[in-house]
């Protein structure tokens, strides 16, 4: 073959036009274009606040909450969940109770009832967990009490406890004019004694006596499904789980001022035209950097703040290498993967940054060199996923986007609120990329020649490989928020080339709600990867999406997929020929509440594997109500 | 939600429910939460047995200490301390942002676990996409070795089997390397660790490194919450005009363009506010040193501002300014200058702070806001800062950020094309156009050099986007008008030519190479140029003379003589092309370039008098050892020579070795064209090329 010249017109362009590349578009900035309002107006010496006059108020038809009419729903469940939490209070004081008076709460024919099933059923027993269970317990006339005396059996098991928590979240209410009304809702208690910490999770279907908006309701019955009595047994007053953060970063330096500081402090300081947001999209990558059998971490930081290398020494506890490893970096980072990119036998490290992605090469010793950066045109990258699809020999990387970047130079920016269109099938986000690995640290995006520019701007927040069909090659998984998720499954032709198609519809896994993270395991032992997916369960979402006010002019379907959105944490079992069981409900695992990075884990190595789910998106402290 | 559109493209709807996203994220910018208090889930797996359905899960969330409320985002699940169970990473939005979490398994529970270190040898060397699953009596376990997963987190690569003491018997294991290949791994005892090489068929033992684990339990309380704060801006906002009445009731006003000759810190304060008396006390008292620093002060109190628009009081600050008499600008803000501040300072971040009193804004000569202090600022703090207002950006950076930090967006190249070739590389080429379009709608403000070099790079850039797509004509009007804003390119306007000749207008194009030709007779580049764009249409002829006579002014010029071989082999000449490679041979080392072309005639022209195959296997064999058999287009030369020598297997061998490195290079197109050849040499024959 003859090295061909062929005349390349960029080669001859950069010849003659050789510098002036750098120049940098100045940031819009929209100085005093927004007015905003601040509602805080105590005032106390230096943390006082500077009382301010009303400044173009976000008017009432901007927000509209549904807690106004026409949603009697909303306020119906607002009268409820307050006496619902005074009938906390009483619970958290278990002692008391056979002397309380509950004439607020109750109506005056309320109807005996039993709160703590009789039959519970031991499932679970070993030296960690006991679990009882009664799934649809029974109730039987002779047994049932009055409310204090059913209130008083169900805190029987926490009567000696030193905390208690009580909790209920109300997630479908049905009013009926004839003034009486029902809710469901999750009731959780839990109390620490001794040596026990015991939760017990029940579902109730409560029947209120409400007559007017302007009176409280009352509870005439209650319907006890799914009781639950999980039991953490205590060694030397701690859970399975302890808290060793302290010691671990002991001798690291900067630990307590940069991680001990939540978001807010950072957002309130940093300028956000760092990239620094409020939702905290920042990760952690594990792997041995120095090769001495003991993994090590990485951890993700926003705009302004390093990232940081920590190194584990033989007792566990890590030591700051960060700067000395150069891998300080301040950009907005939102995750990192350490992988062998070179074949050379160490881990390098793979950084995706809101302006792209960073490569580093590791010299074996825990040096790293910057050899290359990727642009994702148009995107901002999110997620990063690594496997050898095309089976080559080296590992190619998925790059998950979420929103579109701000402008082509600066990819920084608050991306917490993206604007889907729509709200439940939205492909209007950032285009994700697949970038091959053709080594000397040469990648190239080759997302639409192998198919999987298809269903490619979602908001997506997670990916993960891994072969569910079983046929040697590796396919995708990719969740997004606000819609429909991909299952992009890898077709090698005869010659090897990889073409992947979507069939998360076919495969059943769609899974149209708000997907926030994807976990591959053998969760049913059956010996095929089965998928965890979490999204959000919201009690509001429940109670609102089900309410005849809602959308009432939208299609069925509209309407299926905005309820879906709600719904929660979805378990999909590989049945094997290529599709998936949705089993979420029956197995127990929605309620994630609005969930982030889940697991599976087998923690208790009984051989099953467990799951792990991280919730919550923003607490902010003296918060005057969740939205 | 609730106002969701509900088509793809709506329109009257769509104003509305995005005004509600901009409110929900302004609340939530000024302090509300949302879905806040969660707590964090753990559910066990019971498996079928106990409970009659397909899988079921129990809420073990505060039973297992894992109930916490953090705003996790990223989980990881990894045996940290070696102990054979499983602990946990979390990063989450709260402080601590990152939490450990021990798992205190207990010994009998945990002893008999097995963890594996994985290594491929032909996959890749992370071995990530391995599937193992570890039979141990009647238990069967199974792993993936994943990189990515969750929510933005990686777990370790170190696979943990967990078992209980009393698993004791030896197990197989058995891995799935990526692509399909099947291993067995006999004899795995519990409580090991092994290595497990692909292709070894023996799980190598490692021995357990002795690790005197100290980490008690020991959960840290978050920092508490303060509003002081010296926030170091490291890029400057221009300041509102600002205007206030002084204590004689006249208007006053600060005016960033005329008072932006000196530094000017506006304080604000409230004489019912301590720390704010005491540092106006302070100023006054240095006011000697704040003054040799050229530094103005305009202090203002906010007392004028009343909830519900009340009568403001301002008799006790009166009193204040007439006791001190401070040496500086004193005065009174109303709403709308504290507004602009507010807004001022609040633009700058995604959480906005209600600003606390006394709050400071220092302000440079330019009139732009360079330093906030919330809380009172020490003199000797405000003295120091006062220099930063003139330091290199450098060290303005160092002063402002928190921790010793690398910026990093210096690695990325985002000047103004680079969006639109990382569009183009993806293959996005209406995209690349229209990034590109960008730049060359812009209006040239500056009529400097780079700003019409960067247009004139755009439209060069649209000129070779237009050639990829064979649409000659749009192409030519491109490079026209590169060539209008760089008019003393002859390269740009050789390129033109060759685009106007493609798209048919051929007159235009012979006129335009020979004006070229003429006025670069004496530069060998524009000769050599010219020589390559007559190969690009076709006129090998012409090409020749071009190149003849840029080798004319530069005789030594390997390159000239080597696109001049190739322009005689393409003109049927494949004699004059060997000659021309055996002298360039002959006086350079190693010209490799040379020598491949040379035996990749010798091996496959369909002249039997002009192919030598002994001398081309020798050239090749030397070429590879140079580039260690790993480019696939000297493979492809020497699998060519090895099979005109007969030794088809061994062509076979290394025209696979050739394809092997076109895939990893990612040259499909070459692959197919490597594959073709690989079936000839199967057929036991040789290669002949085609002349055109």
């Amino acid at each position: 073959m003859r090295f061909l010249l062929l005349i390349s017109p960029i080669i001859l362009s950069l010849a003659i036009i050789g510098c002036g590349d750098q120049e940098h578009s100045a940031e819009d900035k929209k100085a005093g274009t927004t007015e905003k309002q601040d509602d805080k107006k105590t005032l106390t010496s230096i943390d006082a606040v500077i009382p301010l006059e009303p400044i173009g108020l976000v008017s009432e038809t901007l927000h509209k909450e549904p807690k106004k009419d026409p949603w009697k729903g909303e306020v119906f469940n607002e009268l409820a969940d307050s006496q619902l939490k005074d009938l906390g209070e009483i619970i958290k004081d278990p002692k008391t109770i056979s002397q309380v008076d509950a004439s607020s709460l109750i109506a005056n024919d309320f109807q005996p009832v039993q709160l703590a099933p009789k039959n519970l059923k031991s499932v679970f027993n070993d030296s960690s967990f006991r679990v009882l269970h009664d799934a649809s317990p029974e109730q039987s006339p002779e047994e049932n009490k009055s409310f204090r005396n059913a209130l008083s059996e169900l805190v029987e098991p926490i009567l000696e406890a030193t905390k208690i928590d009580v909790k209920f979240k109300t997630f479908n209410v049905s009013i009926n004019e004839s003034g009486k009304s029902t809710s469901e809702s999750y009731v959780e208690i839990i109390g620490h004694t001794q040596k026990e910490i015991i939760s017990q999770k029940a579902r109730w279907h409560c029947v209120w006596e409400w007559a007017s908006a302007s009176d409280l309701p009352k509870i005439i019955s209650i319907k006890v499904n799914e009781f639950e009595q999980s039991i953490g047994l205590l060694d030397k007053g701690t859970p399975l789980f302890s808290d060793c953060t302290g010691s671990i970063f002991s001798q690291c330096r900067d630990f307590n001022n940069q991680f001990l500081r939540g978001t807010d402090y950072w957002a309130s300081r940093l300028e956000n035209r760092y990239g620094i947001g409020l939702s905290g999209w920042h990760g952690i990558t594990i792997g041995d950097v120095n090769g001495d059998g003991i993994d090590d971490i990485y951890v993700c930081e926003p705009g302004g703040l390093p990232n940081r290398l920590f190194i584990s020494k033989s007792d566990g506890q890590l030591i700051d290498a960060s700067s000395l490893s150069g891998t300080n970096f301040r950009l907005q980072t939102q995750s990192a993967l350490f992988l062998d990119m070179d074949n050379d036998g160490d881990q390098d490290l793979v950084i995706a940054t809101t302006l792209g992605i960073i490569f580093m090469a590791n010299d074996g010793r825990a040096n790293f060199t910057v050899k290359t950066t990727k642009l994702i045109p148009e995107s901002a990258p999110m997620c990063i996923s690594a496997a050898d699809y095309d089976l080559d020999g080296d590992l190619d990387l998925h790059v998950g986007c979420y929103s579109l970047r701000r402008s082509s130079v600066h990819g920084n920016g608050n991306q917490m609120l993206a604007r889907p269109i729509p709200y439940h099938d939205a492909n209007n986000g950032g285009r994700n990329a697949l970038l091959r690995n053709d080594l000397n640290w040469q990648f190239k995006n080759v997302t639409m020649s192998i198919g999987m520019d298809v269903n490619n701007r979602r908001f997506t927040l997670a990916s993960s490989w891994e072969d569910y069909d079983q046929d040697g090659d590796p396919d995708l998984y990719v969740a997004n928020d606000y819609g429909r998720n991909n299952l992009y499954r890898n077709d090698r032709d005869s010659s090897g080339n990889a073409q992947f198609v979507d069939v998360a519809a076919e495969a059943g896994v769609e899974d149209m709600s708000a997907g926030m993270s994807v976990s591959w395991s053998d969760a049913d032992g059956d010996g095929d990867q089965d998928l965890y997916v979490s999204n959000m369960w919201s009690s509001a979402g429940n109670r609102i999406a089900y309410q005849r006010q809602f959308q009432k002019e939208a299609d069925q379907e509209s309407i299926t997929g905005f309820r879906r959105h709600a719904r929660g944490n979805s378990l999909f079992l590989n049945s094997g020929n290529g599709k998936f069981k949705d089993v979420s409900i029956e197995a127990g695992v929605t309620m994630g509440r609005w969930a982030w990075g889940s697991r599976f884990a087998d923690i208790n190595n009984d051989g099953m594997q467990d799951i792990i789910v991280g919730n919550g998106f923003i607490t902010q402290s003296g918060d005057t109500g969740d939205l | 939600m609730a106002q969701s559109p509900l088509k793809k493209n709506p329109s009257s709807e769509i104003g509305s429910y995005l005004q509600n996203w901009d409110a929900l994220g302004s609340m939530i910018t000024r302090g509300r939460s949302f879905s806040g208090y969660e707590k964090n889930c753990c559910f066990l797996n019971l498996g079928s047995e106990t409970t009659g359905s397909s899988i079921k899960f129990a809420d073990i969330s505060a039973a297992s200490g894992l109930n916490l409320i953090d705003d996790t985002r990223a989980i990881i699940a990894t045996d940290w301390d070696h102990d054979g169970d499983l602990d946990l990473w979390s990063t989450n939005r709260e402080g601590p942002r990152i939490r450990f979490l021990r798992n205190n398994l207990k010994e009998g529970q945990r002893s008999g676990s097995v963890s594996l270190y994985l290594k491929g040898t032909t996959c890749n060397l992370d071995a990530i996409g391995a599937k193992l699953t570890l039979k141990m009596g009647s238990r069967k376990m199974t792993r993936s070795l994943r990189a990515g997963g969750g929510f933005l987190s990686q777990s370790s690569k170190r696979i943990l089997f967990g078992m209980q003491k009393n698993d004791s018997e030896k197990g197989a294991l058995e891995v799935i390397w990526p692509g399909g290949q099947k291993e067995i791994f006999e004899k795995i005892i519990p409580g090991s660790v092994y290595l497990i090489v692909q292709g070894s068929g023996k799980a190598q033992e490692m021995t357990k490194k002795e690790r005197k684990i100290n980490l008690p339990e020991s959960r840290p309380e978050p920092q508490s919450q303060t509003e002081r704060a010296r926030i170091i801006l490291t890029q400057r906002v221009k300041a509102p005009l600002l205007e206030y009445v002084n204590f004689n009731g006249n208007l006053k006003r600060y005016d960033p363009d005329q008072d932006g000759k000196s530094p000017t810190l506006i304080n604000l304060w409230a004489s019912w506010c301590g720390p704010c008396v005491a540092e106006l006390s302070e100023f006054k008292k240095y006011y000697s040193q704040i003054q040799s620093k050229d530094l103005q002060i305009i202090a203002l109190t906010t007392e004028a501002i009343t909830e519900n628009n009340s009568k403001p009081d301002l008799e006790k600050a009166k009193e204040l300014i007439k006791k001190n008499d401070y040496p500086f600008k004193v005065g009174v803000t109303d709403a709308k200058s504290l507004r602009l501040l507010t807004l001022l300072n609040n633009q700058l971040f995604s959480r906005e702070r209600p600003l606390p009193l006394p709050t400071s804004f220092l302000l440079d000569k330019y009139g732009q806001l360079a330093i906030i202090y919330r809380g009172p600022v020490s003199t000797d703090q405000l003295i120091k800062d006062i220099n930063l207002l003139s330091a290199s950006p450098r060290a303005v950076s160092e002063a402002s950020f928190p921790f010793n930090s690398n910026d990093g967006s210096e690695l990325f190249k985002i000047g103004p094309l680079d969006f639109a070739k990382a569009y183009q590389e993806g293959g996005y080429l209406k995209e690349a156009l229209l990034e590109a379009q960008k730049l060359t709608d812009a209006t040239i403000e500056k009529k400097d050099n780079s700003s019409t070099n960067n247009k004139a790079k755009a439209w060069i850039f649209i000129a070779t986007l237009e050639q990829s797509q064979k649409n000659w004509k749009l192409s030519a009007a491109a490079y026209q008008k590169a060539i209008g804003l760089l008019p003393d390119q002859p390269l740009l306007k050789i390129q033109s030519g060759v685009m106007l000749w493609m798209a048919g207008k051929r007159d235009i194009a012979n006129a335009t190479f020979q004006e070229i030709a003429k006025s670069g007779s004496s530069n060998p580049v524009i000769l050599d140029t010219l020589g390559k764009a007559h190969q690009q249409i076709d006129r090998e002829k012409e090409a020749i003379n071009f190149f003849n006579a840029a080798i004319g002014l530069r005789p030594e010029h390997t390159p000239y003589q080597i696109n001049l071989a190739i322009a005689h082999q393409r003109n049927k000449n494949p004699s004059e092309a060997v000659k021309i490679y055996r002298k360039i041979i002959s006086k350079n080392d190693p010209a490799l370039n040379a020598k491949n072309n040379l035996a990749w005639i010798l091996a496959t022209d369909p002249d039997d008098k002009i192919r030598d195959a002994k001398s081309a296997l020798k050239l090749s064999k030397e070429v590879n050892q140079q580039t260690g058999h790993k480019n696939f287009a000297t493979l492809d030369t020497l699998a060519a020579a090895q099979a005109e020598n007969g030794q088809f297997a061994e062509a076979v061998k290394t025209i696979n070795k050739a394809i092997q490195s076109a895939r990893a290079a990612g040259k499909l197109q070459i692959v197919d064209k490597l594959q073709q050849k690989a079936e000839i040499y199967s057929s036991k024959s040789p290669f002949r090329s085609n002349r055109k």
